[in-house]
């Protein structure tokens, strides 16, 4: 059971409040008219599946019933960040490990705003 | 029916029917009486269905919006648009914060259309306000124990140093969802519960069940 | 037998001392067997008080099985517990479950009996017959016989019974949130509570014992200059006095889940009787959030393994110092320690001052002293150094040990044997910490050659460990590392103010003075293979010669070694055997065991009961069942009611004795011919608002919504990015800027994720709100042809068929009533559906149900409903649609306009090259040759009927009914090409061998052009 950070609502929260709703930052293609079979089931099939860090979208269901980003490690099941729909978060050095009374540290990431979102691009 | 912003604004009040009596609870109580418990000869917890209350969903999502609509409330409702997980309250009027965009504003029924008419005639644009009076119903929950009935149905930390007077949650609650305000802590706690209307019956003898071994003393239902 | 006599039976119990009350007797049954214990026994320690023996039979040999230690590692001492149907319990070890009055339990393995076994008789006539692997090389073979052998076995060797009627007790679950959760209540856990509540932080505390205490239940030594116990209490006391300390006896922390979320069982009655007081909570699960986690759970004493070390009798030397210390019964006469290091010596020690006989402490250590030996040599009792047992013999209950002199190493005998005469075989192979719960997030536990154990991994969890479990041995260091943990545990949760607590001191502590032993199998004048079985695992029956064996057979891996030979496998999770077994592999493998490595835990801890895991979640609060607005009226009516995703909806409404078949055809002929009504409130409602709210809806539905006119109605149908349908409904153009939709009921919650989902992620520059309001609107849908007539007794409105016409909505005064009523159809008769505030509904009915009494007003449930709309070719979507289906493929080609600007959300997907082939699966009326045959739903199509199996189906039945109007069976389905092949035949092969003709047909089978709707 995670403890999950609502960016909106500012607190963490038991999982059981959320949804995961898949593979974050996967805009809708602007013109899917326009794209071959192959690419289009690209889009809406392919996912990754990797074994640590990873991006998904989840949404405060049976709270502020806001959608947000999870950046995770699907190994340990660390949350690292999570950070509103619309955003992106860069990591700012390799994930580390510190055993000091075997507490994990990881590297801290900043948030940065997604200026140049064009209308029908996604987070 | 009044329009502005070419949206509907429906006057939902029937003079004619008192909707303030009936209850939500339809069907029987719980399978053992929680009223009835031999082991604890004092309830201490009470549980008691509310009257149905005017209730308005108000939307904005800009800070203009948001000013404008905050200021509306304050001079037709005398509370301010209340800040992230709180409430104000004044009167008749509390008004709740459910979302960076959705905050529930409760009035005596009667009153919700001509407080959508206020609301609407001063703020324009990007908003918007829905009547749901009927959509919810409003449970009391109190009592020394009332944290513990709490505590039983919502992985929510509702413990005082995390749920002080005035917060509101929306959170799960047994297998559903759920709002919840903190109105009094302490030995005399007591919290408002604003369930779903369909779900006014699980939410009922849930809180039943749970109350069981505390004694439960319940008006309505 | 008279108390007195019960009393006297009570041969291994002391006069005075230990943590009982010998004012309150208690009695109890032990296999039918009346006996007596006290207040503060456990089971175990009440019956090694009478003197019982034998407490089981052994899982693949049914040799007789005593009591082996004192805690939650107990492998042999598992009980049926319980004195009715509806309280018996499983698999209760008697070394936790406390005694109380009229207890009754019985063992649950050996059958006939525990004194008599036949499985014992088996396993020495078949000898080496049930070896490791043995279910995997005799019983799966041949396949078919498997459920017979299965029922012997599970018979003669199974784990109690099930209770076979429903549990009268309560369980529920209760959620906690501390900044600092303590596990364990033993000295090193008590001291990181108090210094964590110190600190001002929320503590939690739980411990699976009876008192707090843990170790020092049943110590002799001092703290602060007090007895031990006398310390706890003064702890317990700040503790309890603290409002922000939450304290938990009877509570076993059985998982630590991801994020410091761990799950406590609290067995809050069961030491009270068997069931709970009334009105009390029998099992709660505690589900604890907390921000730091301090880890104290001791450690479990290793027994050492050695030739029949499974005869009642042999025992971990530290649970016999538990039994004498803490519930004052000695078990037996004569002792014989073995021992590998210093802590064996102290159950001697206890022994002898209860005033019994030690005939000797066998160390394997050369040259052992310091403290204990000592203190050993001071009262007299005789050491055997540089020795080992090798051997216990007896047959119910040990009268010998076999002891040689071994070399310096202990893996080889090196002298002749000499008997020590003896009822009791204390075994110490040392200490391996209880690092269960530390791996359960996924942090693999490290080998410590220190310690000589495993102790608990790094982890990503804000989680401290300390005391015994760390590897920690003197009770100073325990104390003092409990406060470091507390205060350290504190300061990760915000709570930063020093405690200030000082550990207190310890007067007479035990100091090590000499290095232990590392020790697992005793050697024995044969190899193990033709030794006398030395036992690894009691409850799965695993010897040292079966795990050299699977090795033998090619297991390396120690979670192959594991399954194989079921090592761990049993209630007890190998608490006392894995050790042992992985040093045996490694031995084998020639190997370390840091090497061979261990096999990790997975919650839960210790067994719980199911009704702990359900907790409140039974019977009508299993899911939660939602009710419309109308819901007492369809109760009064009798209706039977139908799940509808949560939703309890009406069914059919049966009168006098009518059976379902009759009331529904008596519901749809009054329909069609006068009127009646449904409750259709369950339907989603999406409020949706704003000056994009029109794009929006042009974007999620197949079909045009730019030119929908405020007061009109619109069908729409809304896909996935795959182009496959995911639900319809109709929506109202309330103003320009504002419309209301409806949702199929259980799509109501998808469709609102559906929307907002884009709007937040794709469009969040759309000006739009959407809000549910579906509880809010009450719907009752009034079908047929005097459906005007009876709204119009309703209402001042006009609602005539010139001002209001088909898919036209208007606001209305119904019956007192402000109401939106839509006019829109889903029987294909006239119909209105009527929508008012939910706290209105019921008041509406009523008036409803009055004025409809001269038209016959009959209300109808889903069933009917269904009928209806099938004759009229109307689809639903979850019943004539699964996932797999276009628009196009269920022939709604209509309602799709692929000429808007924007690329709504299912066109690219349904434009794909296969979902555009002509032969896929089309949605198409089916009608039987004979009218009267039903076709089952789902029942596959073939083309020809006389082909051979396997034959090629080319769709299924979807929807099919009997319809009262048309007096025939209607069906549709999904048939390849279906479309075109309008008027052939199909048949469907069922499975009681007969095979039903259809042909294919339209979809509608009443009135196609609509006249009845449009009147």
């Amino acid at each position: 059971m995670f403890l999950i950070h609502c960016p909106y609502c500012e607190e963490h929260r038991e999982e059981e409040e959320f949804h995961a709703a898949g593979q974050a930052h996967m805009p809708r293609p602007l013109d899917p008219d326009s794209l071959s079979d192959e690419q289009w089931a690209n889009w809406l099939y392919y996912r990754k599946n990797p074994r640590g860090e990873h991006r998904e979208l989840w949404v405060h269901a049976a709270g502020c019933g806001k959608y947000f980003n999870v950046l995770r490690n699907t190994q340990t099941y660390e949350i690292y960040a999570t950070y509103k729909s619309g955003e992106m978060l860069e990591m700012s050095g390799p994930t580390t490990v510190t055993a000091t009374g075997s507490v994990l540290n990881f590297s801290k990431a900043h948030a940065s705003s997604q200026t140049d979102r064009k209308p029908g691009k996604s987070s | 029916m009044s329009e502005s912003d070419n949206i509907v604004v429906m006057d939902q009040f029937s003079k004619n029917i008192d909707a303030s009596t009936a209850s939500v609870v339809h069907t029987g109580q719980l399978n053992v009486d929680a009223s009835d418990n031999g082991a604890n000869s004092k309830a201490h917890v009470r549980l008691a269905e509310q009257p149905v209350a005017g209730l308005l969903m108000l939307r904005a999502s800009s800070e203009e919006q948001m000013a404008a609509l905050g200021a509306a409330l304050q001079t037709h409702c005398g509370v301010a648009l209340a800040s992230r997980l709180a409430s104000n309250t004044s009167g008749d009027y509390c008004v709740r914060w459910m979302s960076p965009d959705a905050w529930l504003l409760s009035c005596p029924l009667s009153d919700a259309f001509s407080i959508e008419q206020k609301l609407r005639g001063v703020v324009s644009g990007h908003v918007a306000i829905v009547q749901i009076s009927g959509g919810y119903s409003v449970f009391e929950l109190s009592g020394a124990k009332a944290l513990e009935v709490l505590q039983k149905s919502s992985g929510y930390d509702t413990h005082p140093d995390n749920f002080p007077v005035g917060k509101v949650v929306n959170t799960t609650f047994a297998k559903a969802q759920i709002t919840i305000r903190a109105v009094q802590t302490g030995d005399e706690a007591s919290y408002e519960l604003i369930v779903r209307r369909s779900f006014s019956d699980y939410i009922w003898i849930w809180l039943q069940r749970a109350s069981y071994e505390y004694g439960l003393d319940s008006v309505g239902g | 037998m008279t108390q007195a006599q019960l009393k006297i039976q009570q041969r291994n119990r002391l006069t005075t001392g230990g943590r009982i009350n010998r004012e309150k007797p208690l009695m109890f049954t032990f296999a039918g067997r009346r006996l007596m214990g006290y207040e503060g026994d456990t089971v175990a320690s009440a019956l090694l008080a009478n003197g019982v023996d034998i407490v089981g039979r052994s899982f693949k040999y049914g040799r007789p099985r005593g009591i082996m230690t004192a805690g939650v590692e107990e492998p042999n001492a598992v009980l049926q517990i319980g004195g009715t149907k509806g309280t018996t319990i499983p698999n209760v070890k008697a070394t936790e479950q406390m005694l109380y009055n009229k207890l009754a339990c019985r063992p649950v393995n050996g059958w006939p009996s525990a004194e008599f076994d036949l499985m014992g008789v088996f396993g020495r006539i078949g000898g080496e017959l049930m070896t490791p692997g043995f279910y995997y090389k005799t019983f799966m073979w041949p396949k078919s016989q498997w459920e017979t052998y299965e029922k012997f076995i599970r018979k003669a060797a199974g784990l109690g019974n099930s209770p076979e009627v429903p549990d009268v007790d309560l369980y529920d679950h209760m959620n906690r949130h501390a900044d600092v959760l303590v596990v364990g209540a033993g000295p090193a856990g008590l001291t990181a509570a108090l210094s964590a509540a110190r600190s001002g932080s929320r503590v939690l505390i739980a411990d699976e014992q009876h008192e707090f205490g843990g170790s020092l239940l049943f110590s002799n030594e001092t703290i602060d200059g007090k007895p031990a116990m006398q310390w706890v209490m003064g702890v317990v006391e700040e503790l309890r006095a603290n409002p922000r300390v939450t304290m938990l006896d009877h509570a076993t922390v059985n998982g630590y889940h991801d994020h410091n979320f761990l799950t406590i069982s609290e067995r809050c009655t069961d030491y009270l009787g068997d069931h709970a007081p009334r009105g009390k909570v029998r099992h709660r699960m505690h589900k604890v959030r907390a921000g730091s986690v301090v880890l104290a759970t001791g450690a479990h004493e290793r027994p050492l393994v050695f030739a029949n070390n499974d005869i009642p009798g042999c025992m971990v030397a530290s649970s016999v110092s538990h039994y004498i210390n803490r519930f004052a019964v000695v078990p037996g006469e004569r002792l014989v320690v073995m021992t590998c290091n210093d802590g064996g010596y102290q159950c001697a020690l206890d022994w002898h001052d209860a005033g019994r006989t030690v005939v000797a402490i066998v160390d394997s250590r050369k040259a052992p002293d310091g403290t204990s030996v000592e203190q050993a040599a001071e009262r007299g009792i005789k050491v055997i150094t540089g020795s080992a047992v090798i051997e216990a013999q007896g047959k119910k209950r040990v009268h010998a040990a076999l002891v040689t002199p071994v070399n310096a190493a202990a893996s080889f005998v090196t002298g002749d044997c000499q008997y020590l005469y003896c009822d009791t075989i204390a075994s110490s192979g040392g200490w391996s910490p209880a690092v269960h719960l530390s791996c359960h997030t996924g942090s693999r536990p490290v080998w410590s050659q220190e310690v000589l154990g495993f102790v608990p991994g790094l982890t990503t969890e804000q989680r401290w460990t300390a005391g015994v479990l760390t590897g920690k041995v003197s009770l100073s260091d325990v104390l003092s590392d409990g406060i470091t943990a507390g205060t350290d545990a504190a300061n990760a949760a915000g709570f930063t103010g020093a405690s200030g607590y000082v550990a207190p001191s310890v007067s007479t502590d035990n100091q090590v003075v000499c290095d232990a032993q590392e020790m697992y199998l005793l050697p024995h004048t044969k190899p193990s293979s033709r030794a006398p079985k030395q036992f690894v695992d009691m409850q799965n029956d695993v010897t040292a010669a079966g795990i050299e064996m699977s090795t033998r057979e090619g297991f390396e891996s120690i979670e192959h070694v594991k399954r194989y030979t079921a090592l761990g496998f049993g209630t007890d999770q190998g608490k006392t055997g894995n050790i042992n077994g992985m040093a045996i592999v490694a031995k084998a493998l020639g190997k370390t065991i840091e090497q061979t490595g261990t096999t990790v835990f997975r919650p839960n801890y210790t067994p719980v009961s199911f009704g702990v895991v359900a907790g409140a979640h039974t019977r009508e609060l299993f899911d939660p069942q939602r009710f419309t607005a109308m819901h007492e009226w369809h109760l009064k009516a009798g209706a039977e009611f139908e799940s509808v995703g949560q939703w309890m909806r009406p069914w059919y409404y049966p009168q006098g004795e009518e059976t379902m078949q009759e009331a529904i055809a008596r519901e749809q002929l009054a329909v069609r011919a006068s009127v009646g009504f449904l409750d259709a409130s369950t339907l989603g409602k999406i409020d949706i608002q704003g000056k994009d709210a029109r794009e929006f809806l042009g974007r999620v539905y197949t079909n045009a919504w730019a030119k929908l006119k405020p007061g009109f109605c619109r069908y729409g149908l809304m896909c996935g990015e795959d182009g496959m349908v995911m639900d319809d409904g109709v929506t109202a153009c309330l103003a320009e800027n504002h419309f209301h939709m409806t949702t199929t009921s259980g799509g109501a919650a998808r469709v609102m994720s559906w929307l907002e989902i884009y709007h937040q992620t794709e469009w969040p520059e759309m000006e739009v709100f959407f809000n549910s309001v579906t509880d809010h609107w009450a719907t009752i849908a009034i079908a047929g042809p005097n459906a005007r007539k009876l709204l119009e007794k309703l209402t001042d409105a006009d609602v005539s068929a010139e001002n209001f016409k088909f898919m036209q909505w208007i606001d209305a005064t119904v019956a007192g009533v402000p109401a939106r009523v839509f006019r829109i159809s889903f029987t294909g008769d006239l119909s209105f559906e009527v929508n008012v505030a939910s706290h209105y509904a019921l008041a509406v009915l009523e008036a409803l149900v009055e004025a409809g009494k001269e038209f016959n007003l009959t209300p109808y449930g889903t069933e009917t409903m269904h009928v209806l709309r099938a004759e009229k070719g109307f689809i639903i979507v979850g019943q004539d649609t699964d996932g797999s289906m276009t628009p196009h493929d269920i022939n709604h080609g209509w309602a799709v306009v692929d000429s808007k600007p924007f690329s709504y959300l299912g066109k690219r997907g349904m434009n794909r090259a296969d979902c555009l082939r002509s032969d896929r699966k089309q949605l198409v009326g089916l009608m039987t040759t004979n009218p009267q045959v039903t076709l089952p739903e789902g029942a596959q199509a073939v083309r020809n009927p006389n082909e051979a199996i396997p034959m090629t189906m080319v769709g299924h039945v979807t929807s099919s009914y009997h319809s009262a109007f048309l007096g025939r069976t209607i069906a549709m389905g999904v048939i390849k090409d279906g479309l075109n092949r309008m008027g052939e035949k199909v048949y469907f092969p069922l499975r009681d061998g007969t095979t039903v003709e259809a042909v294919i047909c339209s979809t509608v089978f009443l009135d196609p052009d609509g006249a009845r709707q449009k009147v």
